[in-house]
C-alpha cells in the first residue's frame, strides 16, 4: 500500500494534515482568542461598570428601558459572548495545568457545558428584554 | 529543621558520607514577591469571578422574568452579605484588568520582562487596583449619601 503522503490520490497537503496534531492541539488559536476576547472585553467592561453605577437605584422598568435600546442591547450581547468565551478558555488553562486524563477531560466538558448554559441563559434574556413589550414584562 | 520535605533530602557521596540533597524550588519555599503574589491572584481571580459572574447573570435574568423577581434579586444585591460578595468582585475585577492589560503589554511589545521592570511595574499596578477600586467605592457611595438627602 502506498503512503499516504505519497498518494497522489490524497489532495490535502502535508501542512493541513500535520496541523493540530502537536502536543497542544489548536494551542496557538486557544491562547490568541483569549486575548482576542480580553482586548474587546476591556473597554466593554467599563462600560458595563459605568451603565450598573447609573442603574444601581433604579426601578424594574428604568433598567427594561435601558436594556432596550439598541446600543446597549447589542453592546451587552457582545460582552456576554467575549466574557464566557474568556471564561471558557481561561478556566480550561487552569484544569489543564493541574489535572491529568480523565478528570481532566470531565472538567473541560463541565466548563464549557456551564460556559455555553450560562451565556445561552444571558443572551435569552437580553433577547426577551429587546423584543418583549415593556408593559408585558 | 523547619521544612518536613528536608527529611526526604538526605542522601550519601560516593564515598559514604552524609550529604544534603538540594531542595527543588517549591511555592512553600519562595519568598513572596509581588509579582508572583499577583501572578497567582490573577488566576485565582479569574477563577473566582467566573463564579461570581452568576451574579450578573441572575441580575439580568430576573430583569427578564419581571417586575417581582427584579425586586427580589434587589433584595439580594443590597443586602449586606450581597454587597459583600459585589465588593469582591470589583477588586477581583480591577486585579484582573489591570493585569490583562500587563499580559497584553508584555505580549505586543516583548519589553518590561526583566526581574527588576517585573516588580517595578507589580508596584505601580498594585496601586492602579487600589485607586480603581476605591475610586468606584467612593462613587457608589456618594451616589447613595446624595440620594438620601
Amino acid at each position: 500500500m502506498i503512503p499516504s503522503h505519497q498518494n497522489p490520490r490524497v489532495m490535502r497537503s502535508h501542512l493541513g494534515r500535520v496541523r493540530c496534531l502537536g502536543v497542544g492541539h489548536n494551542a496557538f488559536e486557544h491562547w490568541w482568542t483569549e486575548r482576542l476576547c480580553a482586548t474587546g472585553m476591556a473597554p466593554l467592561s467599563i462600560w458595563f461598570i459605568i451603565q450598573l453605577l447609573r442603574l444601581s437605584d433604579a426601578e424594574h422598568k428604568d433598567v427594561v428601558y435601558w436594556a432596550k435600546k439598541p446600543i446597549n442591547s447589542v453592546l451587552l450581547l457582545a460582552l456576554v459572548l467575549l466574557t464566557f468565551n474568556h471564561m471558557r478558555l481561561g478556566l480550561s488553562v487552569i484544569t489543564e495545568d493541574y489535572t491529568r486524563g480523565k478528570i481532566r477531560m470531565a472538567l473541560n466538558l463541565l466548563i464549557k457545558g456551564c460556559a455555553l448554559f450560562m451565556g445561552l441563559l444571558t443572551i435569552s434574556s437580553i433577547l426577551k428584554l429587546m423584543l418583549t413589550s415593556p408593559n408585558k414584562l | 529543621m523547619s521544612d518536613i520535605r528536608a527529611t526526604f533530602y538526605e542522601g550519601h557521596n560516593s564515598d559514604g558520607a552524609l550529604k544534603k540533597r538540594p531542595m527543588s524550588p517549591h511555592l512553600q519555599v519562595y519568598k513572596p514577591i509581588p509579582s508572583m503574589i499577583l501572578s497567582i491572584l490573577n488566576r485565582v481571580t479569574g477563577a473566582a469571578m467566573a463564579f461570581g459572574s452568576t451574579l450578573v447573570v441572575a441580575w439580568l435574568f430576573s430583569a427578564a422574568q419581571g417586575p417581582k423577581p427584579f425586586k427580589k434579586m434587589q433584595g439580594i444585591t443590597r443586602h449586606f452579605i450581597g454587597q459583600t460578595v459585589i465588593f469582591g468582585f470589583s477588586i477581583s475585577f480591577f486585579l484582573h484588568f489591570i493585569r490583562g492589560i500587563r499580559h497584553l503589554i508584555w505580549d505586543s511589545t516583548g519589553k518590561r520582562l526583566q526581574k527588576d521592570e517585573i516588580n517595578q511595574d507589580s508596584v505601580i499596578d498594585i496601586a492602579a487596583i487600589l485607586t480603581l477600586t476605591c475610586g468606584l467605592w467612593a462613587l457608589i457611595i456618594g451616589k447613595r449619601l446624595r440620594n438620601k438627602k
